[in-house]
């Protein structure tokens, strides 16, 4: 029936829309003008080591062919994946016991506090000492740089629930288990949210930095492989398969947020 | 700060309990609004209270637990692998020795010229993040051509993270040293843009057209409205900016440098120096926790207005 009153499907009215929108068109124009000064400042003989964007483009085709590309993509979203999931359940844990036990947040916060401020990548060295085999470095120092912005994110989200409504249910006695489903969780996951997005720009900025580091296959150690070979285009290919990865993580993310809060509208 | 609250809210109690001293609550009511139990309690009390309070002393249990396991772990019951961590004591003797094993400690001057080359990078990159980013963040949030334009760009290329930039910018800047620093203002520079383009967006549309209603000149709304309206997220932003800079300051000083704190860790790590990664590690925890707090000084104190105003 819907079809039967609706000449075109949602999807494309949608994009006709899109299409009729100044912002789409100006954002094009900003995206080309970019390009074409990049082009322009090749032609008129300034940045001599950068390639034009079309030898760029040109050059796609041959560096996702190579030998080991699609292998950087599973290696480096294998480390990603391992070290983000294993720092999101500790965090979310020990934030939340942090976050609704004073004697534990008073025991366990000035630890952790101490060791917050330390960057990710300070800990590069130690971690190849430490553990066994390459992999479990990186995917430990993935672990370090996603767990703190996840666990100060879900300890002040449950800070900043409203007192108002863990007194509403507790006025409507409320259970301990429900006061924790229907209160505590609603009301942090917004904050656990953003501490997530922001964990996987860092764990994606954690592996790149590693795999250059400490030289063992992924994305990052293709684009420093290509620095060696002093292969410009291999470089900004890439650049642009880590800007990719990044992007489809994040989305990935944003994606899970709204299937978990559907009554969260953001911004 | 804790110290006072308890005894402040305590005694309130007691003379209106009874019925006869109506005078005297109200006394100590008007005392307490004006801040007086503050002066009565004598230092020693105070720093008493302090020290056997539940987060002083808790707190204190966890430090000790920490320790103590890091040094069961290294010098009493060394598990495989924990030979690589140098134990506590050790560690900080070699950090205050006049002589240490490895030549750094903080009577050396090596150990000040790192922290000097780190610091100095990381402000450079700062403050010219800062100087471009907040201009052009404000631009971005007060005309809609100007977002139009820029931010689809500047989304384009925020995926890719600033230390994926390091070698491209090794090839392209003839300087080390320009490389390490281009890295660490790329990853301020995105968090200033964003942040101060959100601030602006949030400011509350009746104070513009208020403004309006009052005759402000274009300028006199920019000075007036948009910079003190969008002056929070502003700082919020300087906030992750001074994080994410020394963060990529020291990826990109590992990967590409030849100098600096993260240089030293690696360099350290190489030689096999275990207590120079553990004082570099430690010096950078503090100089990040430093900028930061300074950072959140700074804005505390150029928003002090609104909290005055009972804004959020």
């Amino acid at each position: 029936m819907t079809a039967l009153t609706q000449p075109v499907p949602i999807w494309l009215s949608r994009t006709f829309d899109n299409l009729k929108s100044p912002q789409l068109w100006l954002g094009l124009v900003g995206i080309a003008s970019f390009f074409a000064i990049w082009q322009l400042a090749r032609s008129l003989g300034l940045m001599l080591v950068m390639p034009t964007p079309l030898e760029v483009i040109e050059a796609i085709p041959q560096q996702v062919s190579q030998d080991g590309y699609w292998l950087s993509w599973l290696a480096s979203t294998q480390r990603v994946f391992l070290g983000f999931s294993a720092a999101a359940v500790l965090a979310v844990f020990l934030g939340i016991t942090l976050g609704m036990s004073r004697k534990a947040r008073d025991l366990g916060f000035p630890i952790l506090e101490i060791f917050r401020p330390i960057p990710p990548l300070a800990w590069l060295p130690l971690a190849i000492l430490f553990w066994p085999t390459a992999e479990t470095t990186i995917v430990f120092l993935t672990f370090i740089g996603a767990f703190f912005p996840i666990f100060i994110n879900v300890l002040s989200g449950i800070d900043n629930i409203d007192v108002r409504y863990i007194q509403a249910a507790q006025s409507l006695n409320a259970s301990p288990r429900s006061l924790f489903w229907r209160v505590l969780v609603p009301g942090a996951l917004p904050s656990l949210f953003t501490g997530l997005t922001i964990a996987i720009g860092i764990t994606w900025e954690v592996v790149i930095a590693a795999e250059m580091a400490s030289g063992n296959h992924g994305l990052g150690y293709l684009t420093w492989n290509s620095y060696m070979s002093n292969s410009l285009t291999g470089i900004i290919v890439g650049m642009l398969s880590i800007g990719l990865a990044g992007m489809v993580s994040s989305a990935l993310i944003a994606w899970l947020g709204k299937k978990a809060m559907p009554w969260w509208r953001q911004g | 700060m804790n110290v006072i609250v308890p005894t402040a809210s305590a005694p309130t109690r007691e003379p209106a309990r009874d019925a006869g001293s109506k005078g005297d609550a109200y006394d100590l009511k008007l005392r307490q609004s004006a801040d007086w139990p503050r002066k009565e309690q004598g230092f020693t009390t105070s720093l008493w209270k302090g020290l056997t309070s539940q987060t002083f002393v808790f707190g204190a249990i966890g430090f000790a637990v920490f320790f103590i396991l890091w040094y069961l772990l290294t010098a009493v019951v060394v598990p495989p692998r924990f030979h690589f961590i140098p134990n506590p004591i050790y560690l900080f003797t070699q950090w205050i020795s006049t002589d240490p094993k490895f030549g750094v400690s903080i009577f050396t001057p090596q150990y000040y010229e790192h922290i000097w080359i780190s610091t100095l990078r990381v402000y450079a990159a700062f403050l010219t993040s800062v100087a471009v980013g907040a201009p052009l963040g404000i631009l971005l949030g007060w005309s809609p051509l100007a977002r139009g334009l820029i931010l689809p760009l500047v989304e384009l290329l925020r995926p890719i993270p600033p230390l994926a930039w390091v070698p491209l910018a090794v090839l392209m800047i003839p300087a080390t040293e320009g490389a390490v620093i281009f890295v660490t203002l790329l990853a301020s520079f995105f968090a200033t843009v964003l942040n101060t383009l959100l601030g602006v967006l949030s400011i509350n549309e009746s104070y513009f057209r208020a403004a309006a209603c009052l005759g402000y000149t274009r300028w006199n709304v920019l000075w007036r409205v948009v910079v003190p309206g969008a002056l929070p997220f502003i700082f919020t932003g300087l906030q992750i900016a001074m994080g994410v800079a020394w963060f990529s300051l020291v990826g990109g000083e590992m990967i590409a440098g030849r100098s600096g704190l993260g240089y030293l860790i690696f360099d350290a790590y190489t030689q096999l120096a275990l207590p120079n990664i553990f004082i570099g590690m430690i010096t950078l925890g503090i100089l990040g926790y430093a900028s930061s707090a300074l950072i959140r000084a700074l804005g505390d104190w150029l928003n002090r207005w609104h909290s005055n105003m009972g804004g959020a």
